[in-house]
């Protein structure tokens, strides 16, 4: 099927590629890892891992998705042939099982926002029991709902009159937004002790292999790297666009937000909180919400002495978490639509196919909040997988010949040396094993009984759930590469 | 503040922000050469 669509510029392409990159984790995941490792010392590391592996798999991503003009089932077929097409539909899946409770997220984000919005979240005594009350409602069903429909509205509309509009218009106003709250945060009173503890390095940690650890897993779930997104929005580049450069202004881009959403977290809650503010910032809690939806209300009603005030940077807060988590769904929604339509069914048909399916397969993530975590920690140590995969696709094509022929072409400005060949060839590969048995092992020291597959967070249910869908995607992978012949 | 937070902090906003900023500059000073380019290419994409 020949390409129809295209970003209409640059600019469009890149802010709406930023939107997959920019999301929930950069405002509440960065935070607390950073809070967890240290401070300044998990900086460091932080930024190594951009440009040793986020960058390279972006670069790779832009590279196959510009080449090949399809999604990643399709896109890995062709460069892995037959025997490995399943490596391409399990990048789908994955990505496809976090769409589904990715929108439950994105529905919280809304419910807080319109929260903030009405000053009922200042009215508030106990902010756990409101998080609590409002988890085990019927309410975050109907928030995912509309999370859903909105995200499918927009792919629905395409990519230029859609996605490229849309992302346009939400990214640049989240990154004013998180300009004015970074503003107001660092002239708060004792603002700079947050700053301080944020980049103070402190050698034993510099020193400590977890560190490096978390600082990676930052990097792979947190730029979007290796997820597939990025390959999809990247069919609807334009021939001329250049891979490395897009791909660097992507990494950097995405990392200068978390490095401002940092800043933004550590200042106030430094500032406004009376009591250990390293505990409130890594207090994960329930779904890793506990910062952002029990301690930043409280921190935001005593912004100001204005109650009105306190509203607008509350609710200038809720509305950029919003549209970093709303701008993340679309790409996956769109990754999903455009698996269909390489399949020969048309936009509007499978927008609402994938609209229906994402509402029913994310209703048990809304409604109990033990199956979203499961499936956070399952479909999350999944995309180390997916990383891994697309470095085994860019090595069956041949690496030095991806890097002269997809990276480097006659259009490019930026020319990728052959560092790029090492990073893909053993760095990402030895990286993403290492990350993945790591992580495993890890999970053995909070669960004794690790092999135990209907656990919340452990090997066995990995295991399970990744071996379940490998098994049917390799029975059936010579048929899903059809797309390939 | 002591002096090694002082020199993290420069380097990681120089990094991070710096390298923002410096592929910004490269893509808007492109963009005119991209826009040529997409002239004479636009009938190939059709």
């Amino acid at each position: 099927m020949k390409q129809s669509e295209f970003f209409t510029s640059r600019l469009g392409l890149v802010l709406s590629v930023l939107g997959i990159a920019v999301g929930t984790g950069n405002i509440w995941r960065f935070s607390r890892v950073v809070a967890q490792n240290g401070g300044g010392s998990f900086l460091i590391p932080w930024v190594i891992f951009l440009i040793v592996w986020s960058i390279p798999l972006i670069i790779a991503e832009f590279a196959i998705g510009k080449f090949l003009r399809k999604a990643p089932l399709g896109a890995i077929s062709i460069m892995t042939g037959k025997r490995f097409a399943w490596m391409g539909a399990f990048i789908t899946f994955v990505s496809i099982a976090i769409m589904f409770y990715y929108s439950v997220i994105t529905g919280w984000c809304l419910k807080y926002l319109i929260a903030s919005l009405t000053g009922e979240l200042f009215k508030i005594e106990n902010n756990i029991l409101y998080w609590e009350n409002f988890s085990s409602s019927f309410q975050p069903l109907i928030f995912h709902l509309i999370a859903i429909l909105i995200s499918a509205y927009v792919v629905y509309n395409g990519i230029i009159n859609g996605i490229e509009k849309v992302s346009k218009i939400l990214v640049s106003s989240l990154v004013v937004f998180l300009f004015i709250l970074f503003i107001r945060a660092i002239t708060l009173p004792n603002a700079i002790v947050g700053l301080k503890y944020f980049f103070t390095p402190k050698i034993e940690y510099l020193t400590d292999i977890k560190v490096w650890l978390s600082a990676l897993t930052q990097n792979a779930w947190d730029t979007g790297a290796g997820w597939g997104l990025i390959l999809t929005y990247a069919t609807y580049m334009k021939k001329h666009e250049d891979v490395t450069l897009n791909a660097s202004l992507i990494g950097f881009g995405n990392n200068s937000i978390s490095l401002l959403a940092g800043m933004i977290i550590f200042s106030t809650v430094f500032a406004l909180s009376s009591d250990d503010a390293i505990k409130l910032i890594t207090q994960s809690g329930p779904a890793n919400t506990g910062l952002t939806f029990i301690v930043l209300p409280t921190l935001f009603s005593r912004m100001f002495e204005s109650f009105l005030l306190n509203v607008i940077f509350a609710s200038l807060f809720f509305l950029s978490l919003f549209f970093a988590a709303l701008t993340s769904l679309l790409s996956m929604v769109e990754l999903a639509v455009k698996t269909l339509i390489d399949f020969g069914i048309k936009r509007p048909k499978a927008t609402v196919y994938i609209a229906i399916i994402g509402f029913v397969m994310g209703i048990p993530s809304a409604l109990n909040l033990d199956f979203l975590i499961n499936q956070d920690w399952v479909w999350g140590i999944g995309l180390i997988l997916s990383g891994a995969f697309i470095s085994f696709a860019v090595n069956k094509f041949n690496v030095e010949l991806f890097r002269k022929q997809l990276i480097n072409e006659q259009s490019s400005s930026f020319k990728v040396g052959k560092w790029y060949n090492f990073i893909m060839k053993y760095f990402v590969p030895f990286l993403a094993i290492f990350l993945l048995i790591w992580w495993l092992i890890s999970s053995t020291t909070w669960d004794k009984n690790w092999w135990n597959p209907f656990h919340r967070e452990n090997i066995g249910t990995c295991i399970f759930q990744w071996g379940t869908i490998i098994l049917i995607f390799s029975i059936f992978s010579k048929k899903l590469s059809f797309i390939g012949k | 503040m002591n002096f090694y937070t002082i020199l993290t902090s420069i380097i990681i906003i120089s990094i991070v922000w710096g390298g923002l900023i410096f592929f910004v500059i490269k893509a808007m000073t492109l963009k005119n050469n991209l826009e040529d380019d997409g002239k004479k290419t636009n009938t190939n994409n059709k």
